[in-house]
């Protein structure tokens, strides 16, 4: 990992050094063990700040389309991308909330993130001191000892089922490891969701919605809700009610969830910002899966691709528009 | 609320536990959530549902006394009646509140300040409020994310509390505080001792370890100093990785902010009030369409500001108890004792 922070740090200060861009956005190290925090650059001294690891959860092309006009005109950001994440910021593209020729995608090909979740279950009150990883463990020393992880059994969901560890777009790319692409497969926990009966769907999605507590973290850390007054603030009409009952809830969540067909990357940032881990996932996940089988389709790899929504093509399933016994 | 009366007595692991079934038996008691996914605070039918928490609980006893959605009444405009019964609240029976860190036990003292104390009470607070007891349990092992101490809090502060419980190695000392907190512990009709010196020791052992585990990341000298200016330069700078989420406001045990809607369908409708935050931009939304909290630089600010400016103004007291879940849970690990560092040290 060292080699690759220094490939990063080297090549964001020759980035500003040269004015090839005027902010950049990566990692810093977090106040917690095992956090990051987002952490956005503008000057060279700043630089030695940034980080790389397996705990660099934020997709960070949430902030491009509020930030790009609050900077001076013209400012490139360099923007530090996983595979998933690019895919995001291509996907912004695609619907014309940026433009290419502003930002400056610095790829990284992503071995998948850690869930902090799975290493902290049982530490017994044990202070992490440091962590160390490799392609094969996450290490954890705590003042009690040392802890081991394997990397791939730790990995968050949506990272366990990434298609594109790669960037599918970049102007830079830092290499760890190989990871090409692969084909979109079902993910088979949501593969096992979809053989259940209807009632006992219809349990685990109460069961999920009935711990939101509407903070719209999940709104709010996906790049693909950028719609300036989201419906869910709106009050002429108020289009579902106030409270936390089940059935505004599962209004919100539908109508989000609904709005993220052939625009949803599978990146996880929704389900990482959860505070009660709702499995938005299992509704997210369902519609990339969908989308793919349907349509042959997978959003944010091209910027010149035409949106899912917004073409029809003669080719395209019916079953929507008509029922088929 | 009344009369500070301190006493204090030992029990045994097995004192305790008897202590807890006779609670149980007679009350109605509530205690956090466990690290589980069940929400908010639930009700304790047997010993087993009740466990103690490393620092505070995942939600605050906010839940319970201002829950996210309340319906004040309902009505029919056809036959012009409104039915205000409240089938939780109309039973007067004591509840008590088991299991808070002090932390949560003094943001339920600031919430005091905000609907019974200051101003106009309000009705459904102040009926949950007047039948519940708290007995709170000092902290052992507070977490990497708690800064009670900066904030006037600590490990053993009583604040709301009827009874403390200090639970050492192999027994507890029970603190009442209150003359609630002696009527509760003579209604379950256990014959204590009085706590011998030995036991004090160790108590204040633990405290002490207690103090030397929190983080201070900031000190109450740095609240003390430099007054937050609410023209300054730095609110930009802070509020540029905020996702704008409302998830410090709604886990905060001390932020109280709602919004009330009238609910109507036909001539029949409810009037709710339901939990909202400063963080949200419908927050201050006016009819015009002016906004004059119109990006997150305002908005954060004025979060910050209202727990360590307009509250020292209103109430003379700090809303924050620094119990750290505004800290746990954001998602992009925006601290707040670092916010309150970097203005303490005017960057």
């Amino acid at each position: 990992m060292k080699r690759v922070e220094s490939e990063l740090i080297t090549n964001v200060e020759e980035l500003l050094e040269d004015k090839k861009i005027g902010f950049f956005m990566g990692y810093e190290n977090g106040s917690l063990p095992l956090r990051t925090s987002p952490c956005f650059v503008k000057e060279k001294e700043d630089v030695q700040r940034l980080v790389w690891n397996c705990f660099c959860t934020n997709n960070l092309s949430v902030y491009l389309v509020s930030l790009i006009p609050e900077l001076p005109a013209g400012t490139k950001v360099g923007i530090l991308c996983k595979g998933c994440d690019s895919r995001s910021l291509v996907n912004l593209i695609v619907e014309k909330q940026l433009k290419r020729e502003d930002v400056l995608i610095m790829g990284i090909s992503c071995s998948g993130m850690i869930n902090i979740d799975k290493l902290t279950g049982n530490l017994d009150g044990g202070r992490i001191l440091e962590v160390e990883e490799n392609e094969e463990e996450v290490i954890l020393k705590l003042d009690t000892g040392e802890q081991r992880f394997s990397r791939k059994d730790s990995l968050y969901e949506s990272c366990k089922n990434c298609t594109h560890p790669t960037p599918s777009v970049y102007d830079i790319l830092i290499r760890v490891g190989e990871h090409a692409p692969k084909s979109v497969c079902p993910d088979p926990m949501i593969a096992k969701f979809r053989q259940k009966e209807r009632l006992e769907r219809w349990q685990i999605f109460e069961r999920e919605l009935s711990r939101c507590v509407r903070c719209y973290a999940c709104r709010n850390a996906c790049p693909n809700c950028y719609c300036k007054e989201c419906f869910a603030e709106q009050t002429k009409p108020r289009w579902f009610g106030l409270s936390n009952e089940l059935s505004d809830v599962l209004f919100y969540h539908l109508v989000r969830i609904l709005h993220q067909a052939g625009r949803c990357v599978d990146c996880g940032a929704c389900v990482r910002a959860c505070p009660e881990k709702v499995d938005l996932r299992l509704f997210t996940r369902m519609l990339v899966d969908e989308v793919k089988e349907r349509f042959d389709y997978e959003p944010g790899l091209s910027p010149n691709d035409s949106h899912l929504l917004g073409v029809f093509s003669t080719d395209d399933t019916q079953e929507f528009m008509v029922e088929v016994d | 609320m009344e009369r500070p009366m301190s006493k204090e007595c030992l029990m045994y692991k097995e004192d305790f536990e008897e202590f807890l079934a006779r609670l149980i038996e007679g009350h109605s008691i509530f205690c956090p959530s466990g690290e589980d996914i069940s929400p908010g605070i639930k009700k304790v039918a047997g010993r087993e549902q009740f466990a103690l928490h490393r620092g505070p609980s995942h939600f605050s006893f906010k839940h319970y006394f201002l829950p996210q959605t309340e319906r004040l009444f309902s009505f029919d405009m056809a036959s012009n009646k409104i039915d205000a019964s409240n089938g939780e609240l109309d039973d007067n029976k004591l509840v008590v509140l088991i299991g808070l860190r002090p932390c949560d036990a003094m943001a339920i003292e600031l919430l005091d300040q905000v609907f019974l104390q200051r101003g106009p009470e309000d009705v459904f607070y102040a009926r949950r409020r007047r039948r519940t007891r708290i007995i709170s349990f000092a902290c052992s092992e507070p977490r990497t994310t708690c800064f009670c101490e900066s904030v006037g809090c600590g490990p053993d502060a009583a604040a709301s509390a009827d009874m403390v419980i200090f639970a050492l190695k192999d027994s507890y000392i029970v603190k009442t505080i209150t003359q609630c907190g002696e009527e509760l512990l003579n209604n379950t009709g256990m014959n204590l001792d009085g706590v011998s010196t030995e036991k004090l020791g160790e108590r204040e052992q633990m405290i002490n370890e207690s103090r030397d585990r929190l983080e201070k990341v900031f000190t109450s000298e740095d609240l003390n100093g430099k007054i937050m200016d609410f023209e300054a330069s730095y609110w930009k700078q802070i509020c540029q990785k905020c996702l704008g989420c409302g998830i410090c406001t709604y886990f905060c045990p001390t932020c109280h902010c709602f919004d009330i809607v009238d609910e109507v369908a036909g001539s029949k409708g409810r009037r709710i009030r339901s939990w909202d935050s400063c963080m949200y931009p419908l927050f201050t939304l006016h009819a015009s369409g002016h906004n004059p909290r119109p990006t997150r630089k305002e908005r954060m600010r004025q979060r910050i500001m209202h727990k360590f400016v307009y509250s020292m103004e209103q109430y003379g007291r700090r809303f924050c108890v620094g119990c750290g879940r505004c800290v746990i849970h954001c998602p992009v690990n925006l601290d707040l004792r670092l916010v309150i560092k970097e203005i303490a040290e005017g960057k």
